[in-house]
């Protein structure tokens, strides 16, 4: 049985208090009772004395009327319950009372008196003085009874006990009060606190104040807290630590179940803490990733020790993949046993973004550089022919001449050839050429009647929403231009069937000084999402052979990014797709 | 036109383009000359006078911008029509030859109303 030290203390004291108690109680009743039948004895004794002093002169006479009536006076005493008076040949005078069969005391005397002495004792008589002797005369029988005695050594003893019981109550109860303020309250603060501390909490402070050597105790104790929170990491602060990590962290048992997981990884994966601690590690990876965390590549891992920058997908519990970069490595114990894996991972969405564009512009870079060396040589070839196939056949001037047709077609292929080689060059312009103020709502207007004729033709309803305020921007006109013919070029071979072209133009952001959005929209097949990644890439295009140059776009691009601004592109196939231009007011 | 033929030199190394021009504007009634770099071009020029001088910037021996600046030098009234390529950031370099003294800028491959409308242009002007 576990018994804490201050029951023990209390049962100590108590103990004490109890044997204490007894023996004091034991001692105060014994002296009590010797006085009480000390009292019984003198008193009877004086009685007997003045019963033998009346009785002498009636028994001496044999006055046995007299006897009877001293040995009645008597027995109206207190206690006394029977006495008897007998000659000195021991026969009875006279008797009173009865004997009943309780505790009794029996007490006799002698009746004496003086006679002159007899024989050689006249010789004596010296000096006229007569020598006397003491000469036994009968007997005397007292009973008492020891009721009253014992009834009042019961008194004493009960009042005894009682008195003690009541002390060792009160006294127990002072000192378990006593105790649990001093030692008992101080403790349980003192073992909360050490509890609060195994826990991690440094900041908790025990608040025993006595004067005592617990309170020296409680003191030491918050020194230490605070000496402790100097020289150890608490566990809260690791918890901090952890939690405002950005990158994701994972610890894997080696059974591969999850041990603690961080927020940024909660947060990634969209999971609940409790949702993962303990579950398999395969939750949370993606299908093709989960081999990492079984079998073979498992048990590698721990042999090896760690994984660097391991490319691959975390599943968030929407079931959607998220890009991570992860680096693990095995924590072990003292002796080498393998406690967990703790594992890093980077969110690499915004890197993966980043990358692609990157590849883009660099796609865009190199084409531009490329266009750029090709252009000069080509440029020259260029001229001759489209010079001369413009000068003879402005020469010809007649569309029956035989050789009209032929240089027409020179010169319109030649300028085909032109523009291809002035789109590519788009990309190599690193220069902020000729950049001036830009009014956005005569520019839309000047670009609609560039297409359209050509709306009218396709069956094409065309649509124009331009708020009335449009902030001025600076910007190469052209290009701009460039970029909403281009947008509106694509959504009308998106529409094969005619439909709607909505070109939309408002303010970005909170006022006409931030910038403005185009928004191009149609009604067309739209973009299936397996390649709406790759639309802005030069050159790619879904269209035929001499329809598309796969440059409308990436061009667009190029020229929106120079500008500082931004192109989206949202889409749902059979549904339609809108372009959004965004251009900041100053690039 | 005015009755003195106008003297036109084209400076080019691409034979094509010389003979391009020459072609067209032998037959529009102007006398050509042409060059083949920019040293021969100012070696001419110190010689003779043109009306106006076509001079392409991309060439061997001596550039076009340097071959401009020493014919300004001897001639500094001197029209001179410069050829470039669309492969030139065009903005800037139009700015920085018309700076130098050249009066306009045709970009390659041109068009034909391209190059009349500036000869026209610079006939105009020397004609005023
Ligand atoms: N509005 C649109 N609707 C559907 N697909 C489009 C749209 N705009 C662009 N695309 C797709 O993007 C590709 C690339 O466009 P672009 O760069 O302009 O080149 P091109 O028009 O010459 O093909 C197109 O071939 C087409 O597949
Ligand atoms: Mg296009």
């Amino acid at each position: 049985m576990k018994l804490s030290i201050v029951t023990k203390i209390n049962l100590l004291t108590m103990t004490v208090i109890i044997i204490f108690g007894l023996v004091i109680g034991w001692y105060f009743i014994k002296h009590e009772s010797q006085a009480l039948s000390i009292e019984l004895d003198e008193r009877i004794s004086v009685l007997l004395n003045s019963l033998s002093i009346s009785s002498e002169y009636p028994v001496l006479i044999g006055d046995r009327e007299a006897v009877a009536r001293i040995v009645d006076n008597i027995m109206n005493q207190k206690d006394v319950i029977y006495c008897r008076l007998e000659d000195k040949e021991g026969n009875l005078l006279y008797q009173a009372g009865s004997l009943k069969n309780e505790l009794v005391k029996v007490f006799n005397a002698s009746i004496k008196t003086l006679k002159r002495a007899k024989g050689k004792g006249d010789d004596e008589l010296i000096f006229g003085e007569e020598k006397k002797v003491e000469e036994e005369i009968g007997k005397i029988f007292l009973t008492v009874s020891l009721l009253e005695l014992n009834h009042k050594i019961n008194d004493v003893t009960r009042a005894v006990v009682i008195f003690v019981i009541i002390t060792i109550i009160l006294t127990s109860m002072a000192s378990s009060i006593l105790l649990k303020f001093v030692l008992s309250d101080p403790i349980n603060f003192l073992v909360k606190g050490t509890e609060r501390i195994a826990k991690g909490d440094l900041n908790y402070k025990v608040s025993v104040k006595s004067d005592d050597e617990i309170g020296r105790l409680g003191a030491s104790f918050n020194k230490m807290t605070e000496d402790l929170k100097g020289v150890t990491v608490s566990r809260d602060y690791v918890d901090n630590i952890i939690n405002s990590m950005i990158d994701t962290l994972i610890v894997i048992n080696p059974d591969t179940t999850i041990r603690t997981v961080n927020n940024a990884l909660l947060e990634l994966l969209g999971y609940k803490e409790d949702e993962l601690i303990g579950k398999s590690v395969i939750t949370i990876v993606s299908n093709e990733d989960a081999k990492l965390f079984s079998g073979l590549q498992w048990e590698e891992l721990l042999k090896k020790g760690s994984v660097d920058n391991y490319e691959m997908n975390y599943k968030a519990k929407s079931g959607t993949y998220i890009p991570v970069s992860f680096t693990g490595s095995v924590m072990s114990d003292e002796n080498a046993n393998i406690i967990s894996i703790v594992g890093i991972a980077r969110d690499m969405r915004e890197v993966m973004k980043l990358k692609k564009q990157l590849l883009q512009s660099e796609k865009m870079a190199a084409v531009g550089q490329l266009a750029g060396g090709v252009a000069h040589e080509i440029n020259n070839p260029m001229s001759v022919i489209l010079g001369f196939a413009q000068t003879v056949a402005r020469r010809v001037n007649n569309e029956k001449d035989p050789f009209y047709i032929p240089l027409k077609s020179i010169e319109r292929e030649a300028v085909r050839c032109k523009k291809l080689v002035g789109d590519l060059l788009t990309f190599s312009r690193v220069s902020k050429t000729g950049r001036e103020p830009v009014d956005i709502k005569l520019l839309i207007d000047e670009t609609l009647t560039l297409i359209e004729s050509k709306c009218r033709v396709k069956n094409i309803n065309l649509k124009r929403d331009v708020a009335d305020k449009l902030p001025v921007i600076t910007a190469n006109k052209n290009q701009i231009q460039q970029v909403i013919v281009n947008l509106c070029n694509n959504a009308i071979d998106a529409m094969q069937n005619g439909g709607d072209l909505t070109i939309k133009a408002v303010v970005e952001g909170k006022d006409a000084s931030e910038g403005v959005r185009i928004e191009v929209t149609d009604t067309g097949h739209g973009i299936p999402l397996d390649i709406r990644e790759r639309i802005f890439e030069p050159f790619f295009t879904t269209k035929e052979v001499g329809q598309g140059t796969g440059l409308g776009l990436g061009i667009s691009y190029e020229i929106v990014q120079k500008h500082g601004g931004k192109i989206e592109v949202e889409s749902e196939v059979d549904k339609g797709s809108v372009f959004r231009i965004i251009l900041p007011v100053n690039s | 036109m005015k009755g003195k033929k106008l003297k036109i030199l084209v400076v080019d190394d691409e034979a094509g383009v010389r003979d391009l021009i020459t072609y067209l504007l032998e037959s529009m009634g102007y006398i050509i000359r042409t060059a083949k770099d920019g040293l021969e071009a100012v070696e001419i020029v110190a010689n003779e006078e043109f009306d106006i001088i076509f001079l392409d910037v991309h060439m061997p021996n001596m550039k076009g911008t340097e071959a401009l600046e020493s014919i300004k030098k001897i001639r500094p009234k001197q029209t001179v029509i410069i050829f470039s390529s669309s492969s030139d950031p065009y903005y800037v370099f139009e700015s920085q030859a018309k700076q130098k003294g050249a009066f306009d800028c045709l970009y390659k491959p041109f068009e034909l109303d391209d190059l009349l409308n500036v000869i026209n242009k610079a006939v105009n002007n020397k004609v005023n």
